[in-house]
């Protein structure tokens, strides 16, 4: 929840700031933006490598628990699909902006990795599809803590896990804990640690495509 | 795009090769990172007049997405749930 905060402290900061005036639109801040953006994922890759508890985790788990992040996978793009044909008719309605197949698909490829997933699609497609993907995610999340009870409840203990997605090692992982149960944390884990490094790679893919 | 996914791989290995060495943790510096890029996503948004003026119909969007994501995981978790737990006890 801090964590929200500050990532939406310093987006609506740069919004206003951008929005007065006091920042000049002169500064060509893309390509600085770019070399620091290497520089996160360099950063995020170590702190995933010299993490030896998750991978010691991870070797304990039995193989058929990797088909949950699977099942994620398939659930969030089956259902981005669906966004997809109902954002088209409210665009027919002028209510949303119109959004292609694969910008859908890279949006819900955060999986609630709002703030990589933002600012990877920021740096290629643009503030437009960032910021929705920044909204998206973070629903992402705020959606699994309110819900664990009402989803466990309707369908069965893995369903707050998949619908955390990238989540589910940190922060959602106490509310997995309260409502799926302890003997599903390390499958938590396990599952949120392989939602991470997903993100990038889906996301290349889906740009690549374009 | 491949050049910052192959950074993160890097990283990983370096990471991995120096587990030992890497006492503090890293989480306080990436936040810090991550909150600078997201001040830029804010100025970009802010200097297109276009798309602050759209700003309903990408929070009406994302909801859309979000919502529709997250069902549609719950139902995949629901299936994988029967397929594995419910499958189980009702063998055992």
């Amino acid at each position: 929840m801090r964590d929200i905060l500050i990532i939406l402290g310093s987006f609506a900061a740069g919004l206003l700031l951008a929005l007065f005036g006091v920042i000049p639109d002169t500064l060509d801040i893309s390509q600085i933006s770019k070399y620091v953006l290497y520089l996160l994922m360099f950063l995020v890759g170590v702190n995933l490598g010299k993490d030896e508890q998750t991978l010691k985790l991870i070797r304990k788990q039995p193989l058929s628990t990797l088909f949950l992040p699977l099942a994620t996978m398939a659930g969030t793009f089956a259902g981005a699909a669906v966004a997809y044909g109902v954002i088209q008719f409210l665009w027919k309605l002028s209510v949303t902006p119109d959004i292609s197949l694969l910008d859908t698909l890279s949006v819900s490829a955060g999986f609630g990795y709002y703030s990589l997933s933002s600012i990877l699609i920021n740096e290629v497609r643009g503030a437009e599809l960032g910021t929705i993907a920044l909204a998206a995610n973070i629903i992402r999340e705020l959606v699994t803590v309110a819900f664990a009870p009402l989803m466990v409840k309707w369908f069965k203990n893995f369903a707050p896990i998949s619908s955390g997605g990238a989540t589910t090692a940190d922060t959602t992982l106490p509310i997995i804990q309260r409502y799926s149960g302890n003997q599903y944390v390390p499958l938590s884990v396990l599952h949120g640690a392989v939602m991470d490094f997903s993100v990038p790679v889906y996301l290349t893919l889906f740009f690549s495509l374009m | 795009m491949f050049i910052a996914i192959s950074l993160m791989v890097v990283g990983i290995v370096v990471g991995r090769l120096l587990r030992k060495g890497i006492r503090i943790s890293l989480s306080p510096v990436i936040m810090l990172v991550i909150s600078l890029l997201l001040f830029v996503l804010g100025l970009e948004l802010g200097f297109n007049e276009n798309l602050v003026s759209q700003f309903t119909k990408l929070g009406v969007s994302a909801i859309v997405i979000a919502l529709l994501s997250v069902l549609g995981s719950c139902i995949a978790a629901w299936f994988f749930y029967r397929m594995t737990v419910e499958r189980r006890k009702g063998n055992a």
